[in-house]
């Protein structure tokens, strides 16, 4: 009961950071850095939430959304791996699924971006007296749904990949051990990404 | 455009995405923050609905110089409305330049400046050494980021895109052209690369082991030679399993 809510609280509280990658502003406030210590405090590891952050960072630092390119999705992948990472206490493990479900979440966004088109003919088959109102509707709309969308996704993969983290570790002991050097070594990727990124003309 | 329209553009202009469509991509945020301009300029309710339908259609660039061609739409609109250019004219302008300026915010923002502030946070990171995370003041850490990062290159852009467009209109372009905005780029990441790098030998020293330590350097290497053809999350499998198949052996 006390994990269900604690799910709860965390997909509310992601829904609205992801609002931030596209729907609203883009202040960052999505990014690993700014995103994984947060969700980090709030589930009482701040400091492996920086730790987490950086990786994400840096493995994510090249990724753009030019056009109608959607890439993984940096900001899904950092929460589940700091949700992860504090449920097993076995941070690399929380990273290797951290980068599954980001890339799991690209296909959700575009599935749920498609969506939106249907909206369009609302507008231009509108009243004239109407058409302020059905443009602003949309406006709250796209927040709303985009909102409760991603917070739907949280719902159903929050205990999904919680399960099979927590099923991994107790079939794996050793993982522990084996992965304490292991997550130190993991900003080395984001490095060579980050330097191919900005060595490439 | 008076100041209070102005204003209210600046702040309706982070709404641009909110119902972002393959269809017809920023349309719904566009007509959103030209909205309180077109009222000031039609009080006619079907004159006001007949230009937001118009403006309705294909809209997209980068976000934050978006407000740049939107400050050039209104000055257009504007010209309209006076009766000096036609409606094709005005959403030929949008169109046609969404792309350019596209070009010049992915390059600029997307891949230059947010890239190098999230180096600039990460070096400093690595400075502190493998245990950077226990060290270092994390509150401190997020407001850098956000600050550097909005404050100099994100707010700057949006704020100032209005002014430009609306006053420079279809010159911006050119303007920009004049800025060099490529060598700017280049200093940037040429900066991002060397911090990065010190800070790196600085991070790999603190693993004291040299297993570690040449580990670290192979999987930089590795994934530099991986990144030409493969993406990230390929890369990040690849790597990840292989090391820790090598830890696994050398315990």
């Amino acid at each position: 009961m006390i994990l269900s809510l604690n799910f709860l609280f965390l997909a509310l509280i992601s829904g609205f950071i992801h609002l931030d990658t596209l729907v609203f502003g883009q202040f960052m406030f999505s990014r690993p850095i700014v995103c994984g210590p947060i969700v980090g405090y709030l589930t009482g590891s701040f400091t492996n939430g920086l730790l987490l952050g950086a990786i994400f960072e840096l493995l994510y630092i090249s990724i753009i959304p030019v056009g109608i390119k959607i890439p993984s999705d940096s900001t899904a992948a950092t929460i589940f791996s700091v949700v992860c990472g504090q449920i097993t206490k076995c941070l690399a493990l929380g990273v290797l699924l951290g980068v599954l479900v980001g890339w799991i979440y690209k296909y959700v966004d575009i599935f749920l971006r498609s969506t939106n088109s249907i909206m369009l003919s609302w507008v231009d088959n509108s009243k004239a007296e109407l058409v302020v109102q059905r443009v602003n509707f949309l406006v709250i709309y796209g927040l709303v749904s985009s909102y409760l969308k991603t917070i739907l996704f949280y719902l159903i993969f929050f205990p999904l990949i919680s399960f099979i983290a927590v099923l991994i570790c107790k079939t794996l002991i050793e993982l522990n051990l084996v992965t304490a050097d292991l997550i130190y070594l993991l900003p080395s990727i984001g490095v060579g990404i980050g330097l191919y990124h900005f060595t490439e003309r | 455009m008076n100041f209070k329209i102005f204003i209210i553009t600046f702040l309706r202009s982070f709404f641009l995405e909110s119902l972002w469509n393959y269809e017809r991509m920023q349309n719904v945020g566009f007509v959103f923050t030209i909205i309180p301009f077109l009222k000031s300029l039609y009080k006619d309710k079907f004159k006001l609905a007949e230009r937001i339908k118009a403006h309705f259609g294909f809209f997209n660039t980068h976000p934050y110089l978006a407000n740049l061609l939107i400050a050039i739409t209104i000055k257009k609109e504007e010209e309209y409305s006076k009766g000096l250019i036609d409606s094709q004219e005005v959403i030929r302008t949008k169109t046609m330049l969404g792309g350019p300026i596209a070009a010049i915010g992915d390059r600029l923002i997307w891949s230059t400046w947010r890239v190098f502030c999230g180096m600039l946070v990460l070096s400093y990171l690595f400075l502190y050494g493998k245990y950077f995370y226990l060290k270092v003041n994390i509150w401190f850490v997020i407001l850098f980021f956000l600050i550097i990062y909005n404050f100099v290159g994100h707010l700057p852009f949006r704020f100032l895109g209005i002014y430009f467009g609306y006053h420079y209109s279809k010159d911006i372009v050119q303007k920009l052209a004049k800025f060099e905005l490529q060598k700017i780029v280049q200093v940037i990441r040429n900066t991002g690369v060397i911090i990065l790098l010190i800070s790196s030998f600085v991070y790999s020293s603190s693993l004291k082991d040299v297993k570690l330590i040449l580990m670290f350097w192979s999987n930089i290497l590795l994934s530099l030679f991986m990144s030409r053809k493969h993406a990230e999350v390929v890369i990040f499998y690849t790597v990840a399993i292989l090391n820790f198949l090598i830890l696994v052996i050398l315990r």
